[in-house]
């Protein structure tokens, strides 16, 4: 019985940290989420960045950070002394049309999370001296040069005076204040709305479970947040110009005429959303899990084919799921269609035509009560058709045909 | 079972739809209707845990200290997918995971199979069971989960260790206290033989003379001449009082491995071992010899636990008939709180009987756990000190054992005194 318990083999491919940094499944389900947050954000800017009335001086709490930071360049300049943002234009993308305003802030940010995700790979000591040598620099910038000529001006003029509303204007020193704060507001406005970008890629490549849920939940405050301005009841009462999404679902014109072009985006950034979600919080919990694995499991054969088994599993599911999900909503959507369709079989009885008097208004109770029935006609699917075997069926069949060809 | 996730998917996506109709805001009906859907597609990939499983484990016995390996082999014999399963062996909490852990994640095909090793190391002398195996199964996005049980047991016992004790035995000055295995013209389980009898109900079938019975047409048999020098005695306190200490180094742990060392040495020497432990009740052992007597005084031993108070003289009262003429009796006590001991071994040595008494000094094993004060320990220690001087004063052998001696030196002491 003793020879038959072998004892834990050593294989070449190990779950460490170091090299689960660099296997493939994981970086694929990096990018996957990084790619599904970045074009995630993308189409939210496209579906609510947009105001009613579009020129040089209008602002409106759309989701484009160019219109605040306009509306800032324009109060500066305005000023009797006129000032100007400190950070360029070709920077922030203002001056831009489309997704052109947003690329380069992107590319910025996403340089930067590089650069904190490396610094946190390195040692604690590292780590900490070039926090304290950022936050020194920023203090020192936004204070060093106030102090410092507001000291020499009081040791020259042999005086002590307060370095504000003094008529000599040389001695007005926090004037040098001015040029920081308006480079931390900028930098705070661009930071506000690129939040779910800027969490969400430090918790993909940082590891970090709570900053993907502030990505997540930064997301949602703003799609409420339009949501409610945009709500009818506000608009009447404040004038915001922020472009509403239409009341109306028009026609289904896209994917096959299987949904309307007004909800396409939206169907999207839902989709997006939840392929970020789960992409990102799960490489957290399989790193997790490996990281948590004593030595002797991380080198075991059968331990690193198992944890491949999953994250390969994880990666197939998420296309397949992400794909059905899409189409089942769509169906969805469309199913009062197919009961109106079905009732006008019965045409000309008293209750067909109030079933399809009722289905046939947009965006009533019938479209999405109608919605909530298909999909719970296809969970409940599930119990008639065996999808788990069939899958199993077919993964059995191909790792036959794998084999027969090897 | 909805995970706590899929539940705020769910209400989260309801609310959404909910909402969207009340404002009349197609874009949270989306949002909320896609949320479901996400739902609804997951629901169909729910894993399972109808899998087969087999322990292997490198011993079903094994001493205190050893190392056991263990082996689990996972199958999914089914034509679903598992999805993703935990697995998770229970292992008895005395025992230490030496290398390897106990728990997988796995994602089993059809007919795939996997394997958890581990390697635990076993303290504690006992009766052990390891299992049954704990499932967890769920689909990738973690929305709906299972828990169960396989309800694969393996036994094992551990005995307590044996220590080398024969060299602590020759090494005396003394001549040998017994003189080892010689056949005796005793009737008595051996191997040569000694005379033939009429058969009496009770007897093995396996002793019955076939030829003497076809022969004189009546049932004889072979009785063997017993292959023992004397029968030893070993009587081991398990009382409650015995588990002063820590869980590791208490008299009771310690009077185990005495008791199984000393087992190991006369049994080697073809002599016959009886085992009594007495707690609340009287287990008794009757003398043999042989693998399978030690087999069962170290199974005996290992299952032991400190309860009950039963006074030693109610167990050699009990044992007085069953007591071989002028055998050794070794008896491991801590001899506290039990008035009966004195008047045991004045009986037992009186009878004849060797006495050797080792006693692990209880009031040292308390020391080991809690802050005796000086004078209280020095009062205590002189008790117990004259304690065993009467003992010692009614012809027995005793053996003061301090919880730093070595088994085989505190024997010596039984030689030298």
């Amino acid at each position: 019985m003793a020879d038959d318990v072998a004892i834990q083999s050593e294989g070449i491919e190990t779950l460490h940290l170091k090299v689960l940094r660099r296997k493939w499944q994981i970086l694929a389900l990096q990018i996957t989420a990084t790619i599904s947050l970045f074009s995630m954000y993308i189409m939210m800017t496209r579906t609510y960045g947009s105001c009613d009335i579009i020129d040089s001086t209008s602002w409106c709490p759309a989701l484009d950070h160019t219109l605040t930071l306009s509306a800032l360049q324009q109060f500066l300049v305005l000023q009797p002394d006129p000032l100007s943002l400190p950070i360029p234009n070709w920077m922030t993308g203002v001056g831009n049309s489309g997704d052109g305003r947003y690329w380069m802030p992107l590319f910025v940010i996403s340089i930067l999370v590089a650069g904190w995700t490396i610094l946190g790979l390195q040692t604690a000591k590292l780590r900490r001296r070039v926090n304290m040598g950022i936050l020194g620099f920023a203090l020192l910038y936004l204070a060093g040069l106030f102090v410092i000529t507001w000291l020499i001006g009081m040791i020259f003029s042999f005086d002590l005076y307060l370095p504000f509303g003094q008529i000599d204007s040389n001695k007005n020193h926090v004037e040098y204040l001015v040029g920081p704060l308006l480079l931390y507001i900028q930098v705070f406005v661009l930071v506000f709305y690129f939040l779910p970008v800027i969490s969400g890629l430090l918790g993909i490549w940082g590891m970090s479970k709570s900053r993907i849920s502030w990505a997540i939940g930064s997301t949602i405050i703003y799609l409420g947040l339009h949501a409610l301005l945009s709500y009818e009841g506000v608009r009447s009462t404040i004038e915001l110009n922020l472009s509403a999404l239409p009341v109306q679902i028009g026609d289904a014109t896209e994917w096959g005429g299987l949904v309307a072009p007004e909800i396409v985006p939206l169907l999207i950034i839902s989709l997006l959303l939840m392929v970020f979600l789960e992409s990102g919080f799960a490489t957290i919990r399989y790193v997790e899990y490996a990281f948590k694995l004593p030595e002797s499991c991380k080198k075991d054969p059968e331990y690193v084919s198992q944890f491949d088994n999953i994250l390969n599993v994880h990666l197939q599911q998420t296309v397949g799921v992400s794909f059905f999900v899409g189409l089942v909503t769509a169906l969805a959507l469309k199913f009062d269609d197919l009961i109106v369709d079905l009732v006008s079989v019965f045409e000309g009885s008293q209750w067909s035509e109030q079933v399809k008097e009722s289905l046939e208004l947009q965006l009533t109770y019938g479209t999405v009560i109608s919605a909530m029935i298909f999909v719970i006609f296809i969970a409940g699917l599930r119990y008639i058709i065996p999808w788990p075997r069939i899958s199993g069926l077919i993964e059995k069949g191909i790792r036959q045909i794998r084999d027969q060809s090897v | 079972m909805w995970t706590r996730k899929a539940s705020i998917l769910g209400a989260g996506g309801v609310s959404l739809v909910l909402v969207g109709m009340m404002m009349s805001n197609f874009q949270m009906m989306v949002f909320g209707v896609a949320f479901v859907a996400f739902l609804a597609v997951n629901s169909w990939i729910t894993g399972h845990g109808d899998i087969q499983v087999v322990r292997t484990l490198s011993a079903d016995n094994l001493y205190k200290g050893d190392d056991l390996y263990v082996e689990l082999e996972i199958t999914n014999p089914s034509w679903r997918r598992t999805q993703q399963l935990e697995i998770y062996d229970n292992v008895p909490h005395e025992m230490k995971l030496r290398s390897g852990l106990n728990y997988m994640r796995v994602n089993l095909g059809p007919g795939e199979t996997t394997r958890v090793r581990y390697v635990l190391r076993c303290p504690l002398r006992g009766h052990y069971s390891i299992g049954p195996i704990s499932i967890r199964y769920r689909d990738s996005f973690n929305l709906f989960s299972q828990e169960m049980y396989v309800d694969h047991r393996s036994d094992l016992i551990v005995f307590p260790q044996v220590r080398e004790i024969e060299e602590a035995m020759v090494r005396s000055r003394t001549p040998k206290m017994y003189t080892g295995a010689t056949t005796l013209r005793t009737p008595g389980p051996g191997t040569e033989f000694f005379s033939l009898r009429e058969y009496v109900p009770g007897d093995p079938f396996k002793i019955i003379n076939w030829k003497a019975f076809a022969r004189t047409g009546q049932l004889i048999v072979n009785e063997k001449c017993r292959d023992a020098v004397t029968d030893v005695f070993i009587l081991v306190d398990s009382r409650d009082i015995s588990r002063i200490g820590t869980v590791l180094k208490n008299p009771l742990e310690v009077g185990t491995v005495a008791a199984a060392s000393l087992a190991s040495y006369f049994i080697k020497r073809r002599d016959s071992v009886a085992l009594a432990v007495y707690d609340e009740r009287l287990s008794f052992l009757s003398p043999d010899t042989g693998d399978k007597q030690y087999f069962k005084i170290l199974s005996s031993l290992a299952g032991v636990a400190p309860k009950g108070a039963m006074p030693l003289q109610a167990v050699t009262n009990a044992l007085s008939s069953r007591f071989s003429r002028g055998s050794p009796v070794f008896i491991i006590s801590a001899l506290e709180g039990d008035g009966t001991t004195i008047p045991a071994i004045r009986d037992l040595a009186g009878r004849g009987h060797e006495v050797i008494i080792l006693s692990p000094s209880s009031v040292d094993f308390e020391r080991l756990v809690s802050r005796i004060p000086r004078t209280s320990y020095e009062v205590l220690k002189l008790e117990r000190q004259n304690r065993l001087t009467a003992l010692a004063g009614f012809g027995a052998r005793v053996i003061d054992w301090m919880p730093d001696v070595e088994l085989s030196q505190a024997l010596l002491q039984v030689k030298m005194g």
